[in-house]
């Protein structure tokens, strides 16, 4: 009887069972999007404090690598409490709910293809992946626009003044900018014409990147998603000065770093759907693998978002809900009716397949 | 969409839950809670809180509300163009989606977006 347990035997009988090979993408999904946070966290530390002349964590570890362990720690062994006045079941479940979600949004991107073709011999891409179904986008777009409420649970319940305000702008933000943005990756899709993220990225193989054929719905793209990570200069719903901290102001300890860490989960999600929507997904021209094309430049977009934060200054509540009304929803809107046009014209010149 | 899918979405929720869940109450088991009345008192600048947090706020929130909810749903609608345009006829959705133009115009013109 041959009882060898080999690394092989165990991939096949993970491969056989369904649930098993799920859990595996599921896992594979949220190593890389630890590790994304991690880098994000570092970067958005380091790189706005040089741009602000200042030097960032530079005291734990190696120019301040470990800086971020070290907050970890503190949270974690950081006393719990729950306020008085808050609804103490919705107030301590909104931070699981909102890492859950946050977590469920990654399901469309092909972060499993990429590395199953890392390990071309032992991993089936066609088995081991789960992002490629037909409307993978709306799905995770789904999971991502359940924010709102995630934001207004946790703010009405915590029972502070500053957190039912912070809850309220945030919920107005969110819901004002969700228009633009579903009107303007759906001009991705009628380039593509498919739901399907997998395939918007293999379409994008034989043609333009999309960010050049649909550039309006690129821009208009971009801001609809600063403004749903609620990134400066959308950040009106955590203004410091105004607000302390906006919904999450009373969370501490662990629960402040799950709110925490689904946000920076959030941004992970919204720059890779953005790259893999616009910029061509795991697709690159040198010989470097797919996961390290997408995940590259998944922390590049991060980046620029950085970037603008350290740039702008924080808008006001009035102009940023004039440039989501007034501006975003009539570009986007008119571009998505010229987009099969655009399309036309682009596919009789070979520049969409 | 599959039933394989259906395994996917519950298995990335059922770890995002657990991870969650297990972070924030394991940690519990290890640390004592020494509650004093300050420290549960709502956070307001150091200051005494005055009254509740059950405050009255802004009705404008409401409209934007109502706005969102009506424009989300032509939104919805123009997916299934967006994906077979090639396929169907484009004029009901042009017209709801120069409908909801005029609508935001409408409202922008009688100041219902106005910050007031």
């Amino acid at each position: 009887m041959n009882t060898q347990i080999t690394l092989t035997g165990i991939i096949v009988f993970i491969e056989r069972n369904v649930y098993l090979r799920f859990l595996l993408v599921a896992i594979v999904a949220f190593i890389i999007v630890s590790i994304g946070s991690l880098i994000e966290l570092y970067i958005e530390r380091k790189f706005w404090a040089r741009i602000m002349s200042r030097y960032g964590p530079t005291e734990v570890g190696k120019f301040g690598t470990l800086q971020l362990i070290a907050d970890a720690v503190k949270f974690l062994v950081k006393e719990d409490f729950s306020p008085a006045a808050a609804d103490k079941t919705i107030y301590n479940l909104v931070p699981v709910f909102s890492v859950t979600v946050s977590f469920a949004s990654l399901l469309a991107i092909p972060f499993d293809y990429t590395v199953a073709s890392l390990f071309p011999s032992s991993l089936h891409p066609l088995t081991f992946v789960a992002s490629n179904f037909d409307p993978s986008l709306l799905v995770a777009f789904g999971f991502f626009a359940l924010e709102p409420l995630i934001v207004l649970f946790g703010g009405w319940a915590a029972g502070g003044k500053y957190t039912l305000i912070g809850g309220f702008r945030s919920a107005a933000q969110l819901i004002s900018y969700e228009i633009p943005l579903v009107l303007s990756f759906l001009s991705v899709v009628v380039l593509a014409q498919s739901l399907n993220l997998f395939q918007i990225i293999q379409t994008q193989a034989h043609s333009w990147p999309f960010a050049v054929l649909a550039f309006p719905a690129f821009i208009t793209f971009t801001v609809a998603l600063l403004a749903e990570l609620e990134r400066t200069p959308f950040d009106l719903t955590e203004a410091d000065t105004e607000l302390v901290s906006g919904w999450n102001t009373e969370y501490g300890g662990t629960k402040f770093l799950l709110v925490y860490l689904s946000e920076y989960i959030r941004a992970f999600a919204g720059s890779a759907i953005l790259v893999s929507l616009f910029l061509g997904g795991w697709l690159g021209p040198a010989p470097i693998p797919p996961l390290i094309w997408l995940f590259l430049k998944t922390i590049i977009v991060f980046t620029v978002l950085v970037w603008i934060r350290a740039a702008y200054p924080r808008v006001r509540i009035d102009q940023m809900l004039a440039l989501g009304w007034r501006i975003l929803i009539p570009v986007s809107a008119v571009w998505l009716i010229l987009t099969p046009f655009v399309a036309h014209v682009a596919m009789m010149h070979g520049a969409l397949a | 969409m599959a039933f394989v899918e259906n395994i996917a979405i519950l298995m990335f929720l059922f770890l995002g839950g657990a991870l969650g869940f297990a972070a924030e109450f394991i940690p519990r088991l290890f640390t004592k809670p020494r509650p004093t009345p300050e420290k549960l008192a709502p956070f307001e600048s150091g200051e005494d809180p005055v009254g509740t947090a059950r405050i009255r706020f802004r009705i404008q929130y409401y409209i934007y509300a109502v706005a969102f909810v009506a424009f989300d749903i032509v939104v919805a609608l123009a997916i299934p163009w967006a994906v077979g345009w090639g396929y169907v006829y484009w004029t009901p959705i042009i017209l709801l989606l120069a409908v909801m133009l005029a609508v935001v115009g409408y409202y922008s013109a009688k100041g219902d977006l106005e910050w007031i």
